[in-house]
């Protein structure tokens, strides 16, 4: 069967970029036809053998897709670079937002919830970098036990999809990920079906999702804070967008520090100052003492010649 | 409505496999997370847990000849992700929905949800209610009557199950992937000639849900 299939499915293939690669053809088209093309490589395949058509259809996938990734992904003409500035920006504009405000389930300021962030942030980011769309979901799919495992040793048991979720959106903003709009539409167009319904890497994907949706849609209820609190901290973003956080602590560091120069700087001054009255003081000295010994050289001239012993 | 998304694979052989996808919906501390695990891992409150996460566990079972994959999704149930139900249930199969019979407002949230469930994916969804916790009946705040009523009025199975001592979550699972494969059966027969085409032909999950499902369909199914 499998080698029966092989040069089939191999010429299909290779005959498939050309037609995909066409600029006249719009990405929703692009999109339909390889999820055709899925579909008929899935037809060849009984169901007893569904491991192989798995492995065999994640390979066409890798391969189809790298070949015609740029062609198909965030096209100047489709709305998704629109879309992916706007995210963008909404993120950046969310800078402020606390560990606190979303609840997240790790300990405040411990290793376990820096490291975890960190890990997922990195993850997160690599996304854009890869081609293929198990690629991109295996980056998800990173992000995502890098925050289980961070949850798990700070809660001592299993993460819910609760703790799961805040986190994943805490990690969004802090990794604004490039193109993030762009890369959702793109796996969702391109990637097999299968693995986005049932597949643990689509629960992930999914979390994804509903992080962005959140992100998109919040509001001070959402964060648990005030209506004039959440306007205040949104506004104030556009100015202070670094101030936030460890940012603040930074600003304070460097107000003491210049504040500290300004009165080293005055100390040294005055030194400087009294410095220059004591050498004028030290020249005055000596003058006048050498004003004195000449004074009493003067006055008591060395006549220790011949002390007059018959006197005493 | 288009075809419930796992009804799964193809091929007109003896031996099917079925993969389901079943979302697990509930306020935060009616039990949900342990239900799962003890079905999954049997285990509750363990002090040595060593599982990672509880949020997507999957189970493989044979039913009467017939192999199913289950994978069990969590979803978030707290009040402010509310807005993002739609997303988690998209081509799921079954529902879980867990209230806890102590506590009247865990069962208010769950006519909520089937409502959204039903609005989103009609009857081809098998919704599964469940008052956890009867060790504690005596503190049930919840009448069984009212509970069973409820459930069959929106077209519903109730079951009762107690996670700490391991009551009813085996039969829960049981009849839950029962319904399921009889569900995809009918599918299968109404689409008549193409039982392959369940699942595959349809696009996993979309970000943007104004109109769910109405076009994802597309021209895809041409057989």
């Amino acid at each position: 069967m499998h080698f029966r299939v092989s040069p089939i499915t191999m010429s299909i293939v290779s005959s498939l970029p050309q037609a995909f690669t066409k600029p006249t053809i719009s990405v929703d088209k692009k999109a339909e036809e390889v999820q055709s093309f899925y579909q008929q490589i899935t037809l060849y395949y009984p169901d007893h053998m569904s491991e192989e058509r798995d492995r065999l259809l994640d390979n066409i996938e890798k391969l189809v897709m790298t070949r015609i990734y740029k062609s198909v992904f965030c096209l100047h003409s489709s709305q998704d670079e629109q879309k992916d500035l706007f995210l963008h920006k909404r993120i950046k504009s969310l800078s402020w937002v606390t560990p606190r405000m979303l609840q997240l389930p790790l300990a405040e300021g411990s290793q376990e919830e820096k490291n975890g962030i960190s890990c997922s942030v990195t993850a997160l980011i690599e996304m854009d970098s890869k081609r293929a769309p198990q690629d991109k979901l295996s980056c998800v799919s990173k992000a995502c036990n890098y925050l289980y495992k961070s949850i798990q040793s700070c809660k001592m048991e299993p993460a819910t999809a609760d703790d799961l979720l805040s986190c994943l959106i805490y990690s969004t903003l802090k990794a604004n990920p490039p193109r993030l709009w762009s890369n959702l539409e793109y796996i969702t167009r391109f990637c097999n079906p299968k693995r986005l319904m049932a597949g643990e890497c689509g629960y992930y994907f999914t979390n994804l999702c509903c992080a962005v949706s959140f992100i998109e849609t919040l509001e001070a209820s959402s964060l648990g804070l005030k209506q004039d609190e959440f306007k205040r901290l949104m506004q104030g973003s556009e100015v202070t967008t670094c101030v936030s956080g460890n940012g603040l602590s930074i600003l304070q560091q460097i107000q003491k520090n210049k504040e500290l120069l300004v009165e080293l700087q005055h100390r040294q001054d005055t030194l400087f100052q009294k410095a220059k009255c004591l050498g004028k003081e030290l020249e005055a000295w000596t003058r006048s003492v050498q004003v004195e010994i000449q004074e009493i050289v003067s006055r008591f001239p060395l006549d220790a010649k011949a002390p007059p012993e018959s006197c005493v | 409505m288009a075809a419930g998304g796992g009804g799964g694979a193809g091929g007109s052989s003896s031996s099917k496999t079925y993969s389901f996808k079943v979302v697990l919906l509930g306020e935060g501390c009616v039990g949900k997370t342990s239900l799962v695990l003890r079905y999954c891992e049997n285990k509750f409150n363990d002090k040595h847990i060593t599982t990672l996460q509880a949020s997507f566990l999957t189970k493989k079972l044979n039913i009467g000849g017939k192999r199913v994959n289950l994978a069990i999704w969590d979803t978030a149930g707290q009040e402010r992700f509310h807005a993002l139900g739609p997303i988690y249930y998209r081509d799921s199969n079954g529902a879980i929905l867990v209230y806890d019979i102590t506590d009247e407002d865990s069962f208010q949230k769950v006519k909520n949800w089937v409502k959204e469930l039903r609005k989103m994916l009609g009857n081809e969804i098998c919704l599964c209610i469940v008052g956890n916790k009867v060790d504690l009946e005596k503190e049930r705040h919840v009448s069984v009557q009212e509970a069973e009523a409820y459930a069959e009025s929106v077209g519903a199975k109730h079951y009762h199950t107690s996670a700490k001592q391991n009551k009813g979550i085996e039969e829960l699972f049981l009849d839950l992937c029962k319904r399921m494969i009889e569900t995809a059966q009918v599918d299968e027969r109404a689409k008549g000639n193409g039982p392959s085409q369940s699942g595959g032909a349809r696009r996993g999950v979309q970000i943007v849900d104004d109109e769910p499902q109405a076009q994802s369909a597309g021209g895809c199914c041409s057989g």
